[in-house]
């Protein structure tokens, strides 16, 4: 089966197909899924909560946002897009407590409602076009109502301003392999869609690539003053990840050469290094048994191993060379500064808004004097299995970045080979050089 | 297989400082081995860079991007003066950090920061330069991790504000490289022709590298990582990094963007702005040097003021500027890591850096005061020592760009030499608190260091004099004019520093045979009569040179403004991080915090919606049907009033 040319299954509308960017970005969701799972392994096991259905829904979840990768037909997409709603759902009420509950209804209600917007938008896309097969659309140039109609789906899924209120409280209440999943799989769906209905297929006006941009921007920078704020590990890490996909939605939204690849980039290297900052989290909670900034201190004399392999996913975070996470913030900086000069300013302030609480989490967590000196010793033996366990795995997701990042241009040539973005490079202004 | 030296030079670095991490006990062996590998290849492409051919070697292509290796003879020389910093620190390190904490990621972080620096000057274009640019400013942040006391506030600090710069410079690299394309690799960092600066694109873009390459040296008001990394950071990481590779690699960017890619003699406004923040920078940390009373933090200040001669000439544009500036990079690095590396020695003993508790240890270590005392009359301009050489330069290029009617020529002129009278005030105060005046209690026991600490600034102190004797025939015809591409400098004034040398020693000699003959009066030594009372203790009479010029601070205006620095009221960084937190909470309070308001609004809204409708479904069923039967009137009203 050859990568560059789509392989398409085919029965109606039942319908997959996939090049190489759809390759990757399954590649990368199952990776992370297969991390969370191990993670949870052994974390959640003997423990309070509901194992088995996490099993059954983190394996839905991935089910489904494989589906949303290759699904070929608009209807089809839609359905697996709800099939993830339902397993993000039942995901983070994992512990039934009042808040988690409270939570998890908070994330059904805002992405079904948003889906429910988005329906709309996909049905007033029919009547336009005729079609919602992806072939059909390919090229076609349509309104801007249904595109901001689906763009709101978009936006809750992808948690992006205004919808992505219920993805801290999420956060502060699911398990730490359900934060994962989370923000390596899930909330990439929407722009996923974005990527191949508005960037890849058809052609939705200026007025919605510089709308999109603009509210990835200032989403990026509010989440990004937000979570310099903070006062929890997991508050930090909840923005965090709104203003980083922020980054992604501002790469697809230029909807150029450049972009493109920086935010498929951005998606790989945030989902690895996001992930891997949970499983530190959770460490670090486990040990510590908190996650309030105050009390915290000092871990990297408790796990130097920690502390090192969080520094390298920090820095991919913050964009820093040589992890992979740089080139993906350069990729996406140069597709803005080709669009508009001052989306590239407001992607560099959120960039160093990123730098200042990722900077700041790190420091509060590992450096300075502990406020409680408890050691990995102090704790029980299963919790210390987790804990050797997660760091472990935080150290392997360290290691991918950084692989990743010196082997930079390895994901970078298997995507130009992809058939939609070598169209895309001939009409790009640097795409020859 | 043979590798190209290009390759071997910045990777060899980098697997000994790993084996050295993994196999701690041979750190200190695997640390030289790099070093003096590096040292190997780099005098060897400084060797082959001699020819006028510059040399490529492309690694890889990616999207039309060429990731490539360059040596020319301006790369050459500022790689073979960063292997040779490297090895003489390296070499100090042995002994000074051992005991130290944190010695094991500091010998990593050493022979990296080498690697990624040579990468820097290696690089042919500027995407290659700014990945291993933004290299270095990861290990910059582990290496201040290393020290004393609150290192991590530190670390942050030059993590922020180097990483401000480092965004700038991508900024400008990006719009750079979409906006002012031209087929066939503009961001070659030396094509044949360089550009006038007249387009506002390209100057956006000149600003914002040259920012990072200002940054990287230390200019204001991006500096106050340097003096925050003084009180913590030991003497070799500071000589290390902002004594000398950060100079070498923060003007060498600065010298290639406004000489190589950049004609910066077309622009005469941004000339000015340099030339503004070059003659800022001299006075304004020379003042706060003044003031201070730890040796790491005075000579901090030191290496911030002395940048400002760089930017100042090479801000001139003129080509005797120009290379002033860069002949005053290399002396600078020479000394001033003389200097960091020496007061470390002394700092060695004492175990502490305060001037107040050091003093009188000239004749305990003769070998380190006579390193410190060369390298201190260089850094103030004494002829003929090489700090005076390059000042020199500056000043003449500061006085031609008179003649292109430049009015304001006078001020950055009178700055630059009020800066240069400054330092020297500031060294008398540094070699009265070490090295003369009364020796405290504590610091009976010192002796002389041992020869791999006093040696390397020996090495740099000798290096002081050659390189100001013999200034036009070794650094200046060997090393700055081919690396600038100048062959002709015309110097305007008449300096030889030859005879004037020989003078000097004549005198000095004619001096010392007089003193041993004995006609000069003989000191008489009697003990101090203080109202007739003998004191017995000296700690009580010793007179520390730590409040030297304190009375700067009563000096209305200056004296406030030094008194709001001292409490980092200048500091960018408080600034900066200020501003982000505050514009945080504003956007937390005044966005995060209404949205989730306006949820639970709408969540409530629902809820007693459901609640009200709840209250309808009794479970009586005429009630039900009476619901029915009103429902079906109203429709069938609506049906037939249409």
């Amino acid at each position: 089966m050859s990568l560059t040319n789509s392989s398409v299954l085919t029965a109606s509308w039942f319908k997959f197909a996939g090049g190489r960017i759809e390759t990757l970005s399954a590649l990368v969701f199952g990776v992370v899924g297969l991390m969370a799972i191990l993670y949870s392994i052994a974390r959640l096991r003997g423990r309070a909560g509901q194992l088995v259905e996490f099993y059954v829904f983190s394996l839905v979840l991935l089910l489904s946002a494989i589906g949303v990768v290759f699904a070929h037909d608009l209807l089809l997409l839609f359905v697996f897009w709800e099939l993830a709603t339902v397993a993000v759902w039942r995901l983070i009420v994992y512990f039934r407590q009042g808040e988690s509950v409270n939570a998890g209804t908070w994330a059904f209600y805002i992405n079904f409602a948003a889906a429910t917007v988005m329906l709309v938008g996909l049905v007033l896309l029919q009547f336009e076009t005729g079609s919602w097969d992806l072939d059909m659309l390919s090229g076609r140039e349509i309104t801007l109502l249904p595109a901001l109609l689906i763009l709101v789906g978009i936006l809750a899924k992808s948690a992006t301003l205004p919808l992505y209120i219920w993805l801290p409280r999420a956060y502060r209440q699911a398990p730490i392999s359900v934060c994962a999943l989370l923000s390596g799989v899930a909330e990439n769906l929407g722009f996923i869609l974005f990527l191949k209905l508005f960037v890849l297929t058809v052609r939705a006006g200026e007025a919605f690539y510089i709308i999109s941009a603009i509210l990835a921007v200032v989403s990026s920078l509010i989440a990004g003053g937000v979570a310099l704020n903070a006062r929890t590990i997991r508050e930090t890490l909840a923005y965090s990840t709104v203003s980083q996909l922020g980054f992604v939605l501002l790469g697809f939204g230029v909807a150029g050469y450049y972009g493109l690849i920086g935010g498929l980039l951005y998606i790989t290297a945030h989902a690895i290094a996001k992930a891997g900052l949970f499983f530190a989290t959770g460490v670090v909670e486990d040990v510590s048994g908190t996650g309030e900034f105050n009390n915290l201190g000092g871990f990297a004399r408790i796990s130097p191993a920690l502390a090192a392999a969080t520094a390298v996913l920090a820095l991919s975070i913050m964009g820093i060379p040589p992890t992979l996470g740089f080139f993906a913030k350069v990729g996406v900086v140069i597709g803005a500064v080709q669009k508009n000069f001052l989306l590239g300013v407001g992607a560099i302030v959120a960039a160093l808004f990123t730098m200042l609480y990722i900077s700041r989490l790190y420091a509060r967590i590992f450096l300075g004097t502990g406020k409680d000196e408890t050691g990995i010793e102090g704790t029980s033996t299963a919790a210390g299995h987790s804990i050797n366990f997660g760091t472990g795995l935080v150290v392997v997701m360290a290691l991918l970045t950084v692989v990743l990042g010196l082997m930079w241009f390895v994901p970078v040539r298997f995507l130009q080979g992809d058939a939609m973005i070598r169209l895309l490079s001939l009409s790009s202004f640097l795409g020859g050089m | 297989m043979i590798v190209h030296p290009f390759i071997l030079i910045v990777t060899l670095p980098v697997v000994a400082g790993l084996l050295g991490y993994l196999i701690g006990r041979l750190r200190n062996e695997f640390s030289f081995i790099g070093a003096v590998a590096s040292f190997y290849y780099a005098l060897r492409l400084f060797i082959q860079s001699r020819s006028p051919v510059a040399q490529t070697l492309e690694i890889l292509r990616v999207g039309g991007v060429p990731i490539n290796f360059r040596l020319d003879q301006l790369s050459g020389f500022i790689l073979l003066f960063i292997s040779i910093f490297a090895l003489l620190i390296v070499f100090y390190s042995f002994r000074y950090m051992r005991g130290r904490e944190g010695g094991r990621g500091y010998y990593l972080y050493s022979l990296l920061i080498l690697a990624f620096a040579s990468g820097v000057v290696l690089s042919g274009n500027i995407v290659t330069l700014f990945f291993f640019w933004g290299g270095l400013l990861l290990l910059l942040y582990g290496i201040l991790l290393i020290g004393r006391g609150a290192t991590h506030l530190t670390a942050r600090k030059a993590l922020f504000i180097v990483g401000v710069s480092d965004f700038a410079m991508l900024l400008g690299i990006v719009l750079l490289l979409v906006r002012v394309y031209v087929p066939g690799g503009w961001i070659d960092l030396a094509p044949k022709v360089p550009m006038p600066l007249y387009d506002p694109v390209m100057i956006a873009g000149f600003l914002l590298v040259s920012a990072a390459a200002l940054a990287k040296a230390g200019a204001i008001p991006l500096h106050s990582w340097i003096p925050a990394a003084a009180e913590t950071a030991p003497a070799t990481v500071m000589a290390l990094i902002p004594a000398s590779l950060d100079k070498l690699l923060g003007i060498y960017l600065l010298v290639r963007l406004s000489v190589n890619m950049f004609d910066i003699s077309s622009n005469m406004v941004l000339r000015n702005i340099l030339m503004a923040i070059g003659a800022g920078t001299v006075l304004f940390a020379v003042m706060m040097a003044l003031v201070q009373k730890r040796m790491m933090k005075l000579l901090a200040f030191h290496a911030v003021s002395q940048v400002g001669y760089m930017v100042l000439g090479i801000g001139t544009g003129i080509p005797v500027g120009i290379a002033g500036g860069l002949f005053h990079m290399l002396n600078h690095a020479i000394y001033k890591t003389g200097l960091f590396l020496s007061a470390g020695s002394v700092e060695h003993w004492a175990k502490t850096d305060e001037l107040e508790k050091l003093g009188g240890v000239a004749r305990q270590m003769p070998l380190t005061f006579i390193s410190f005392f060369i390298c201190a009359m260089a850094i103030a301009g004494v002829p003929p020592l090489n700090g005076f050489f390059s000042k020199w330069m500056v000043y003449q290029g500061v006085l031609e760009v008179s003649r292109e009617g430049n009015r304001l020529f006078l001020i950055f002129l009178v700055a630059a030499m009020l800066g240069s009278v400054l330092t020297l005030a500031s060294f008398l105060k540094m070699l009265h608190a070490l090295f003369f005046g009364q020796r405290p209690a504590t610091l009976e026991r010192v002796r002389e260091v041992s020869l791999t600490m006093w040696l390397p600034p020996f090495i740099l102190a000798l290096a002081c004099m050659v390189f100001g004797v013999f200034a036009y025939q070794l650094p200046l015809a060997g090393l700055i004019l081919p690396g600038l591409g100048f062959y002709e400098v015309p110097l305007v004034g008449v300096w030889s520093p030859v005879p004037t040398t020989l003078l000097l020693i004549a005198a000095l000699g004619l001096g010392a045979i007089l003193y041993l003959l004995g006609t000069v009066t003989r000191p008489v030594s009697g003990n101090t009569f203080v109202g007739g009372e003998r004191i017995a203790d000296l700690e009580e009479s010793r007179f520390p040179g730590s409040a030297f010029y304190s009375s700067v601070k009563h000096i209305p205006i200056i004296g406030e403004l030094l008194v709001f620095g001292e409490r980092g009221a200048f500091d960018i960084y408080n600034w900066l991080v200020g501003i982000f937190k505050v514009i945080g909470a504003g956007f937390r309070d005044g966005i995060d915090r209404v949205l989730e308001a306006l949820a639970d609004f709408i969540g409530k809204l629902i809820y007693y919606f459901g609640l009200g409708l709840s209250r309808i479904h009794t479970g009586n069923l005429p009630l039900y049907l009476s619901w029915v039967f009103l429902g079906a009137v109203l429709f069938y009203l609506l049906l037939f009033l249409r």
